[in-house]
């Protein structure tokens, strides 16, 4: 019998039941989490639609954790602060992908630059080399 | 041979915003100006020509967070220092694949792997002591490598840099 590993992830409110089972399915990512304000033109709409076109390609949910959010605030700080830019007053949006072996990936944080840099931004990461490939990988 | 973590010119054209404004004071398109530096990394002043600053950026190629010694540089050109607060400064990584591919496939030849790090200053426009809206302004008449931050006037178009303006006052009047 194949043996399940568990993956537990301490940091998220709710941990996505994620089992790996060896020999099946290789690593995988398993959600994306956005990091936003509603206020923040950088974030809404821009990166929540980018996200969920995003998360759509590998199949995926995605979890926005809004900063203004009481039940939302303590999760956003510690993934941010755990992977991501942090500071006292971080940069948002910050989107991170979460895969099957508990392992947490920052992908992006806005440009404060301007809008449209951060608009750029997502349209460069849908070209990659790299998000093609985990899409590829995502179908197979 | 390149520094160190500095930051190739393909890298800084990747990471250049293209029509940048100037954000509530004047709507003009404001201008990167570079400073020079003993750092590694690159530095852009983004400032409308009325000289009030958007952001200014600092760039290095490597893993750790450069937010410390920027904050010490930004506080020895600032006048007065405590322009500079650890609420103004925001870093961001930039990992290659946002950045288009041939930025992406530079970043990516690098072992280990070196993403760019970025420290933002930005300045919100504030309230003075005397009640009106101040914001931050630069001056580079001083030269690259020395530049002036300081507060003015929003409603002002240009600021008064308080150093140009002891020089000014230092210089002995010519007599007729």
């Amino acid at each position: 019998m194949d043996r399940v590993q568990i993956v537990r992830q301490s940091y998220l409110s709710e941990p996505p039941q994620v089992h790996v089972r060896r020999g099946s399915r290789p690593r995988h990512a398993v959600r994306l989490t956005l990091v936003l304000a509603k206020w923040c033109p950088h974030c809404v709409p821009l990166s929540v639609r980018w996200s969920r076109q995003f998360a759509r390609r590998l199949g995926i949910p995605v979890r926005i954790l809004d900063i203004d959010r009481r039940s939302d605030i303590g999760v956003a700080d510690r993934i941010v602060r755990e992977h991501g830019d942090n500071a006292p007053d971080y940069l948002i949006p910050q989107v991170f992908l979460e895969w099957n072996d508990g392992s947490v990936q920052h992908i992006l944080t806005g440009f404060s630059e301007e809008v449209a840099r951060t608009e750029r931004a997502w349209r460069d990461l849908f070209a990659s080399d790299w998000v093609r490939d985990l899409w590829k990988r995502s179908e197979r | 041979m390149t520094r160190a973590g500095s930051v190739s010119a393909a890298l800084r054209s990747a990471l250049r915003p293209k029509t940048p404004r100037c954000y509530r004071h004047c709507q003009e398109p404001v201008r990167a100006h570079s400073v020079s530096t003993p750092f590694p990394g690159y530095w852009s002043v983004y400032a409308c020509p009325g000289g009030v600053v958007s952001v200014t950026s600092y760039v290095e190629r490597s893993r750790k967070d450069p937010t410390l010694k920027v904050r010490r540089f930004l506080s020895r050109r600032s006048v007065p220092p405590s322009l500079v607060t650890r609420h103004d400064l925001r870093t961001a990584t930039r990992h290659g694949p946002e950045l288009g591919v041939m930025a992406e496939r530079i970043l990516a030849r690098d072992r280990p792997t070196r993403p760019l790090k970025v420290v933002y200053w930005r300045v919100y426009p504030f309230q003075g002591r005397d009640g009106s809206e101040q914001r931050l302004f630069v001056c580079f008449r001083h030269g690259r490598a020395r530049p002036v931050f300081y507060a003015d006037s929003g409603a002002a178009r240009r600021g008064t840099c308080p150093v140009c303006a002891a020089e000014t006052l230092s210089k002995p009047r010519r007599q007729r």
